[in-house]
């Protein structure tokens, strides 16, 4: 595990809430991308995760099934993807970095060679959204094979038995996917009680994605979780656009940071 | 390439899915696998096919056709003389009994043509099942009949926004419906190119008509050379063919798969056997319509039903072990030999099969008249009708 990977788990230990935010690259247009990576960075998240984007994100709400319908039309290969990552790295070498897309995107070459570019971009680990664990063998060998982990998704259907098995092959964070098209699967005292559960089986730090869209949200988020991930509410800012964007992006997830920090320390 | 960990057929099929969605599945599958080994349920599901759907359905000789083609033999399975007037029904069946096993109380599902959402309405309200039916508004539009005939059943119809005809935008609503609700939703699928176990469960219906198809020809002492089946997801073709397949089963058969070809454009067609590559799409591993980068494309057919741009992947298999070859024709082709059957024999088909019976047409007149090519006919062409009139003020067909 690297040193990015690393601080995030040493960050949970220490009940500092973690926050991931996610971009769609290309959305609306590959120059942009960069620019949108910086300013997260420079708010404070802790990870940046990079939708690769995708014509058929089944497992995305509206908001990210239309940024994806955006981006899809500049036509990203994996080699822009390895070249964003490559100059984010560079600029911020301390914050980690999801690249995450569908299975798809990932047959269009060999895929052990992908892997490897990812890597060595300086890309942390790889989410890919329609892979379970019965069926990542092949790709469970290549991601160890290229050194980078696969992020492991875990839900409200998850139970406790398959979760323990989720864990033990987990190298880098756990995502909880708790709702579904927006619509929240498990919430309130259940999902506090499931979380604590499962943390208990593991050391990787477990990010829910639960549909948030404000500072507030993040905070009772955070208030189980070691860490919350935001999509959504970014896509739908930026597809509003408008001459301030990157004002009210920065502004949006300064907010975010500064609520979920003040869960620090407790529980 | 290895296989898939489950439902693999070669290295095709598999279970691929958010983990959101494994659990449930998992647990369909096993169900499913408990009611393969009981043999009630196998009763169960053909003694419901012929109550209630009106199987088994004719195998009919076109004596008039094979005579003006001067070629072999054409015969058609007719699956139009259904009540529900498509062979859906069968495929609704094995499922809805699936999901009467798990006590779910309520069938999803989605719907293109309206064939597989009327198939539902009769399958489900029969099982004393609610049923809701997910369909885009461009399809609600082009389909008005097969709407008022699930208005007519009091079946929850869901419009979907979505840009592009086909399946898919109401698909991922009925699957975002289902995970809202799994203790009482089953989601039930018109689609052969799915997440396993639904692969498994469509064919054992669809089985039906090929079983029933190669008894009727062994009954009349005849060995057919040709089975023609059109292939969109292929749900209907598996059925089909699976009588066939098995080597041995049948010795010297030739079976065919014909995909559209759309407008006869190298790039726009759904000839995802002939065009596509493998991918992963729809939860499974399969031939996939998709560019350079895996940007899934958007099948461009008149034929709502065939527009899709992955296949099954029991079809997948079968290309690779070349037990079935696959073609592509082209729309107006289709819409050719639908006008042929009509004015030679009075039967309606609908456009799907006109892929099949193109195939048929062409092939004919090249073999001896000894020789039997069994089409299989999908469903009835009434909703075709517009479709066919704009196609002929199009100058599609003569």
């Amino acid at each position: 595990m690297n040193d990015r990977l690393n601080t995030l788990e040493e960050r949970a230990s220490a009940r500092r809430p973690l926050l991931m935010v996610a971009l769609v690259a290309g959305d609306p247009h590959l120059d942009a991308t960069l620019d949108y990576m910086g300013i997260l960075a420079e708010a404070g998240v802790d990870v940046v995760e990079l939708i690769v984007p995708f014509s058929e994100p089944a497992y995305h709400g509206a908001v990210l099934q239309r940024a994806m319908a955006r981006a899809v039309n500049e036509h990203l290969d994996w080699a822009q993807i390895e070249e964003i990552a490559a100059e984010f790295r560079r600029s911020y070498p301390s914050v980690a970095l999801v690249v995450s897309t569908y299975l798809n995107r990932l047959m269009v070459a060999p895929t052990g060679p992908i892997l490897e570019g990812l890597q060595s971009a300086g890309v942390d680990a790889l989410w890919i959204y329609d892979l379970p664990m019965e069926e990542a063998a092949e790709v469970d060998a290549l991601s160890e094979s290229a050194g980078l982990p696969l992020v492991r998704a875990v839900s409200a259907t998850t139970s406790l038995e398959r979760f323990r098995e989720i864990a033990r092959r987990a190298q880098a964070p756990i995502i909880w996917t708790g709702h579904s098209g927006g619509e929240l699967t498990l919430t309130g005292q259940a999902f506090e009680e499931r979380l604590r559960t499962f943390g208990e089986y593991t050391r990787r730090p477990i990010f829910a994605s639960m549909g948030v869209t404000t500072g507030a949200e993040a905070q009772a988020v955070v208030q189980a979780a070691d860490g919350v991930l935001v999509g959504s509410s970014v896509a739908w800012l930026l597809e509003g656009r408008g001459p301030d964007v990157k004002e009210r992006l920065r502004r949006h997830v300064v907010e975010l940071r500064a609520r979920v920090d003040e869960v620090a320390g407790q529980g | 390439m290895g296989s898939p960990a489950c439902g693999a057929f070669g290295e095709f099929g598999g279970r691929f899915v958010a983990e959101a969605l494994w659990s449930p599945l998992a647990e369909v599958a096993e169900v499913f696998e408990e009611a393969l080994g009981d043999p009630s349920f196998a009763a169960r599901v053909h003694g419901w096919a012929e109550q209630r759907l009106g199987r088994p359905t004719p195998l009919s000789h076109l004596g008039g056709l094979s005579e003006a083609l001067g070629g072999a033999q054409i015969w058609l399975k007719r699956e139009d003389l259904l009540s529900g007037g498509s062979f859906c029904g069968v495929v609704a069946l094995t499922q809805a009994l699936v999901a009467v096993r798990l006590g779910r109380t309520e069938l999803v599902g989605e719907t293109a043509t309206g064939d597989f959402g009327v198939a539902l309405g009769q399958v489900g309200l029969a099982l004393g099942l609610k049923v809701r039916v997910f369909m885009t508004r461009d399809d609600m539009a082009a389909e008005p009949a097969a709407v008022r005939r699930m208005e007519e059943m009091g079946l929850a119809l869901e419009p979907v926004e979505g840009p592009a005809r086909g399946r898919r935008g109401a698909m991922a609503e009925a699957l975002r419906y289902v995970a809202c609700g799994p203790e009482r939703a089953f989601y039930v699928t018109s689609s052969l190119a799915s997440p396993d176990p639904y692969p498994r469960m469509v064919a054992f219906g669809a089985e039906i008509i090929g079983n029933e198809c190669a008894r009727q020809l062994r009954e009349r002492g005849v060995s057919a050379d040709y089975v023609v089946a059109p292939v969109g997801s292929g749900g209907f073709a598996c059925g089909l063919f699976g009588a066939f397949v098995q080597e041995g089963s049948v010795p010297g058969v030739q079976l065919v798969g014909v995909q559209s070809g759309g407008d006869a454009s190298p790039t726009k067609g759904a000839a995802s056997l002939v065009r596509g590559r493998v991918g992963v799409h729809m939860g499974t591993r399969s031939f996939v319509l998709q560019d350079e980068l895996g940007q899934v494309v958007t099948p461009l057919t008149d034929a709502a039903g065939m527009a899709m741009p992955v296949v099954g992947p029991q079809h997948a298999r079968w290309m690779r072990t070349g037990q079935v070859q696959y073609v592509e024709l082209a729309d107006a082709e289709a819409y050719a030999a639908v006008r042929t059957l009509a004015r030679s024999e009075g039967i309606l088909a609908c456009l799907e099969s006109g892929y099949g019976l193109a195939y048929a047409l062409r092939l004919a007149p090249t073999l001896p008249e000894d020789a039997h090519v069994v089409v299989g006919l999908s469903g009835d062409g009434s909703r075709d009708l517009g479709r066919l009139a704009r196609a002929r003020g199009e100058g599609a067909s003569s």
